[in-house]
């Protein structure tokens, strides 16, 4: 059975997310975040400058992804940092 | 301590040549001498004699008066500071294993080389290897951030 597109694009979601909570608890040095679509900076304790800083490249590592600053610079939240890993990785 | 770098001592503040980042390696042959240890025992306050008495050290079981961790800490800051990238970038993290012990006036190797550059935000990871001989001494992961000239 030939999975459809939107089941597909929810499973490489849900797998990005899976890789995403490991890489904040690291970052943020805090086991409890749970990373929702919705999560900003604000919501996380720490994330400051510096942190976002080894957030980003943390990411582009563990992706293989590269953004650039303006991406960087321009995301809203975490959903939209996983849809860009996701068309990056042209899935 | 002889040092030598493998490419130019500067990075480039504007434009970023990615490619000659991600090539960039450094590395540099050290050995830490007892008045280097007596010297950082006084600056840390840690007078630990497992670091500054060869017999108490022996007695424990090592080979000799053990160097500090912070010892070699302060040569991956060498290459930082110096090399990779060097007046250009400032330190944001540091993680580090350390692996079997160095002694007092053992030669030490340490290389490091640039794994990932991230345009986005200007960093540059770094992995480091410090070995002796056959052994494994320290691996660490640094981040640099290039900073705005």
């Amino acid at each position: 059975m030939v999975p459809t597109l939107e089941f597909d694009i929810e499973m490489n979601q849900a797998d990005v997310y899976a890789r995403l909570t490991p890489i904040f608890h690291d970052v943020f040095d805090d086991d409890s975040i749970v990373v929702k679509p919705t999560t900003v900076a604000a919501d996380v304790d720490g994330w400051d400058s510096l942190a976002h800083i080894r957030l980003v490249v943390a990411l582009e590592q563990a992706f293989h992804v590269r953004f650039t600053a303006a991406e960087a610079s321009s995301f809203e939240n975490v959903g939209q940092v996983v849809n860009s890993i996701i068309q990056k990785n042209g899935r | 301590m002889v040092g030598r770098v493998s490419s130019e001592s500067t990075v480039p503040n504007s434009p970023i040549d990615e490619g000659r980042l991600l090539s960039r390696t450094a590395e540099l042959d050290f050995a830490i001498t007892e008045d280097d240890q007596l010297a950082f025992a006084n600056v840390s306050g840690d007078f630990n004699p497992l670091h500054l008495d060869a017999d108490f050290a022996r007695a424990r079981g090592f080979s000799g008066a053990v160097v500090y961790g912070a010892m070699i800490v302060a040569r991956i800051s060498q290459i930082v500071g110096m090399e990779l990238p060097g007046s250009s970038g400032i330190w944001s993290s540091l993680k580090i294993d350390f692996r079997n012990p160095l002694y007092v006036g053992e030669t030490a190797h340490l290389f490091a080389e640039v794994i990932h550059y991230s345009e986005a935000t200007r960093s540059l990871s770094l992995k480091i290897k410090v070995t002796c001989a056959d052994r494994a001494i320290a691996t660490a992961n640094a981040l640099v951030t290039l900073h705005a000239v």
